[in-house]
């Protein structure tokens, strides 16, 4: 292997946002048929407002009375961002916000999508603001400018003596000013009016909105009761429908009693389609009684019926120990074989995690509405990839997608799971409207939400690294074995990144995210990360972390249990291999420094974690203690420090972390989703543990100033926590938690020494 | 027929006794700001007040809440300003929103109980109330707000 960072190992493609954008026109669009530009609702055009609505461009209409519409590309989901994208355009166009109308974007187009989602709109990995920033903040400047020539025409003066101000032009020569919807009704507006070259982008000194919180959009409904997601869709001649699907691919019906269920009051009938049986009545809660009286036996297919977690797990270990097998390289440099062959102290470990379930508090759902004559329909969904939603339905009920309109709803919560391919949670009500031309709800039970879940990848981790006297390490090799859902479930992706299996292997690499030079990564210069494919067919998917979270839970715990053997202490090893990264040194410092790292506490401990994600860095102390006869562990406090570049709105981003970390510690506190003979075990909230209130720990966030560009927070706080955790555990009772989640059996069993370990190898020859 | 007393108004439903609160406020009634997260009770989305008492609507059948007083997040305050829903808004505590109508519902009933609320009662009256974007924290800090809002009278009762 070639000596230095030998980048060669990693399909470029994968992490290289340059790449992707070149080469962003050669990429088959398969989405055929998509129209151009297709349908959003028309809120955009059709808002409630006084005076005639002028488009500026993609992003921005005027309307005469001075009311500015912007259009938000992503979907928001509670993260805030229909205000913080929004927002970026308001500052560059210096609008007054209170003045402004947010709406959804139209569901594709390219000004809208995202070229690393092939062009897309696709809100997933944290990227909505550091993706959309530049180009919202062009739109904006755009507008400005469009306003400033018309006025400058209109007063018969040069453009360059002009100011803008909260929605308005002035003349500070003349004292003259006119507001943006007065100029925006002038006779003669020309939208293309001084759009011949590049907008200048303000001095981010100027800033007057982006850095200070505005209130939330949605902020007061959200508290009255008054907000609406899709589940509240309720439309004329509405009818409410509760399906029944097959637990896993492969599944089918050998056998069906649905008598009781037809002659239910309230049921207007039993359809099927394929292996899916729908029940039809007047109300949801009538659809879902005679639902339950449905007697459905199943065919699984051989390989489905017998999927089993347990065995997938124990396979996924052994696999990931099983270093004569090799993996598919993910990441590399220098000889970290050779060396760790050559090495005399080599330390190794092996962790695992297991399926999860996204949880979003909004059951799946979506109405659809094929109009009487076949010709057109309407959706109302929640959804992070509009275009996969016009197109499922286009697709199933076979109307052009230009003559679809998508409503795109508030999520109550999403967290990955409404950004599938299949968009399953969106079919049935297509294929039932179709067939009875009228709205049709259709609610996933939380029973059948959790039954079709696409659970978080379960992961087999092996760890082992060559340390030398000093105790630095000189040669690392990670072998994560899980199943990525990009080939299975992503067959877009999987083509457009280059079979590259980034859900699961993202946050296991120590280099850029995107192919830049990025020092915030551990040095490591002799590494071997490998990815070992596991294909079960269990249905997996991006899960919020997505691969980040186990695998730097792995690294994390693992730099700690090195820490341990060599009698480091976790900060200062930590440090030395952030050695070339200022802002890594800072996080983790200002880290220690809030939290008192170096204070002892009676009967608690402390942890330490290191993560970057969506180009942002955090650092993360938990401090915990223990009941070690009941086994739980409580997380008292946690303090994250993240730079995230320049902050938009930093109460949200503080909102973000917060409800990262929650997530993260809920994760690798109690869930656990098991699978035997092809069937989901939990049904719902009684036996698939979340966090609630009384676990939930003070969490004390401290944004690092900046003022790079912008990157993403959603998920990071999620990444982090679990290895925290875990190494808060072990500096308070000596005992190395390597199982994930860390219920009470686990935590008994590693505080009596029965948790399986890893090993500690002095001798090359025995390796 | 069965009368059903929401938010001060009688509502003569025809429905199956045994149907869930929860759906004859959202599907029957139009009142969607209660919201459908398990039918088990088990997440305290659904949850309104039966005669001021915090229950989960799922579980509880239009027939067992004949004749009592149901109110729900619509029916909370005249105009979003009970002193719960101002220090939600202060301390900006929804993210998606989805869990926040129970959440509120949940937390009235217990500042009907305990004007000045420990950590530990919060913890208590809130723990059937899950919130999957976790906004506990600032739930936490929520109620002690208007707590405090009530204590010193800025704001009307209930
Ligand atoms: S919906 Fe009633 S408690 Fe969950
Ligand atoms: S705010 Fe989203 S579930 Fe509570």
């Amino acid at each position: 292997m070639p000596a230095g960072d030998s980048g060669n190992l990693v399909p470029s493609v994968v992490l290289s946002r340059r790449d992707l954008l070149k080469r962003g026109t050669g990429v088959v669009f398969s989405l055929t048929l998509l129209p151009a530009a297709g349908r959003g609702d028309d809120r955009l055009r059709g808002h409630p407002r006084r005076g005639a609505s002028v488009p500026l461009n993609a992003y921005v209409h005027i309307a005469t009375d001075g009311t500015v519409t912007i259009c938000c590309p992503s979907a928001e989901m509670g993260q805030g961002v229909l205000t913080a994208l929004p927002v970026i355009v308001a500052e560059e166009m210096d609008a007054d916000w209170s003045r402004v109308i947010v709406t959804p974007s139209p569901p594709v187009g390219d000004d809208y999508g995202d070229p690393l989602f092939i062009n897309l709109i696709f809100t997933v990995a944290s990227r909505s603001v550091a993706g959309y920033f530049e180009r919202l903040r062009i739109f904006g400047a755009q507008a400005r400018r469009t306003l400033v020539h018309n006025a400058a025409r209109n007063w018969n003066v040069p453009v360059a003596g002009l100011e803008t101000k909260m929605g308005q032009v002035l003349d500070p020569k003349s004292g003259r000013h006119m507001g943006y919807g007065e100029i925006a009704g002038l006779p003669g507006f020309d939208v293309n009016a001084g759009q011949a070259d590049a907008p200048e982008l303000k001095d981010p000194s100027r800033f007057q909105l982006i850095g200070r919180d505005v209130e939330p959009r949605n902020l007061a409904a959200k508290v009255d009761g008054s907000v609406r997601f899709s589940i509240d869709a309720s439309l004329p001649g509405m009818v409410h429908a509760a399906v029944i699907r097959p637990p896993f691919a492969g599944s089918r019906i050998k056998s069906i009693d649905d008598r009781d269920a037809r002659k239910a009051p309230g049921v207007s009938g039993v359809h099927r389609r394929d292996e899916t049986v729908a029940v039809v009545a007047r109300t949801w809660f009538e659809a879902l009684a005679a639902k339950r009286a449905i007697r459905v036996e199943w065919q699984h297919a051989d390989v489905t019926g017998s999927l089993d977690s347990q065995q997938i797990l124990d396979r996924s270990i052994r696999d990931a120990r099983d270093t004569a097998a090799p993996g598919i390289p993910w990441d590399g440099a220098g000889d970290a074989p050779g060396r760790l062959a050559g090495s005399h102290r080599v330390i190794e470990r092996e962790y695992s995690t297991e399926y999860m379930y996204h949880g979003g508090m909004e059951p799946m759902n979506a109405t659809v509405h094929v109009h009487e004559d076949g010709s057109r329909a309407e959706i109302w969904a929640g959804t992070q990839a509009p275009g996969y939603t016009l197109d499922t339905v286009a697709r199933i009920t076979g109307i052009d997608a230009a003559n679809i309109t998508l409503h795109r709803s508030l999520m109550g919560g999403a967290f990955g799971r409404r950004s599938v391919h299949a968009m399953d949670f969106v079919q049935d009500a297509a294929w039932l409207s179709a067939q009875l031309r009228k709205p049709v709800k259709v609610i996933w039970d939380r029973e059948e939400d959790f039954k079709l879940a696409y659970l978080r990848p379960a992961t087999g981790q092996y760890l082992r690294a060559a340390v030398d006297e000093s105790g630095r390490v000189t040669a690392w090799h990670h072998r994560v074995a899980c199943e990525d859902p990009v080939k299975a479930h992503e067959p877009l992706l999987w083509e457009a990144w280059q079979q590259a299996p980034l859900i699961g292997m993202l946050g296991s690499e120590h280099r850029a995210e995107d192919g830049s030079p990025f020092d915030a990564a551990y040095d490591l210069p002799d590494r071997l990360v490998e990815y070992v494919a596991v294909e079960s067919g269990i249905r997996v998917y991006a899960m919020r972390g997505v691969g980040a979270m186990p695998n730097k839970f792995a690294i994390e715990s693992f730099l700690d249990e090195l820490c341990a053997e060599t009698g480091s202490d976790p900060l200062a090893f930590r440090l030395q291999l952030l050695h070339r990264s200022a802002r890594a040194q800072q996080v983790l410092q200002k880290a220690a420094e809030i939290s008192q790292w170096g204070r002892r506490r009676e009967g608690r401990g402390l942890g330490l974690a290191y993560s970057h994600y969506a180009g942002s860095l955090i650092a993360c102390v938990a401090e915990v203690s223990t009941d070690h006869r009941s086994g739980q562990i409580r997380v008292h406090d946690v303090w994250v420090v993240v730079d995230c570049g320049l902050v938009i709105q930093p109460d949200n981003l503080v909102a973000q972390l917060e409800g990262g970390v929650i997530y993260g510690l809920s994760n690798a506190l109690t869930e656990r989703i098991t699978i035997e003979n092809g069937m989901i075990m939990q049904s719902n909230f009684h036996d698939y543990q979340m966090m609630r209130i009384s676990s939930a720990p003070e969490i004390h966030v401290h944004t690092v100033h900046s003022t790079a560009p912008p990157t993403g927070v959603g998920e990071i706080g999620t990444v982090v926590a679990p290895a925290a955790l875990a190494n808060a555990f072990a500096a308070l009772t000596g005992r190395r938690l390597r199982r994930l989640p860390f219920t009470p059996e686990q935590v008994r069993a590693a505080a009596s020494g029965n948790e399986p370990s890893g090993s500690n190898r002095h001798d090359p020859a025995a390796g | 027929m069965i009368p059903l007393r929401v938010n001060g108004r009688t509502w003569n439903l025809d429905i199956a006794p045994d149907t869930p609160v929860l759906w004859a406020l959202r599907d029957h009634i139009g009142l969607p700001g209660t919201r459908y997260g398990c039918g088990v009770a088990a997440c305290g989305a659904c949850t309104v007040h039966l005669d001021g008492d915090a229950v989960r609507s799922c579980v509880l059948p239009v027939s067992a809440a004949a004749g009592k007083e149901i109110t729900t997040i619509e029916g909370l305050s005249a105009s979003g300003d009970h002193p719960l829903q101002e220090s939600w808004r202060r301390v900006r505590v929804p993210q998606c929103g989805y869990c926040q109508s129970g959440q509120i519902m949940s937390a009235a009933a217990l500042l009907r109980k305990h004007r000045q609320p420990t950590d530990e009662q919060i913890d208590t009256a809130m723990e059937g109330n899950l919130c999957r974007c976790g906004t506990y924290v600032r739930i936490r800090k929520a109620i002690h707000l208007a707590a405090q809002m009530m204590a010193s009278g800025k704001a009307a009762d209930e």
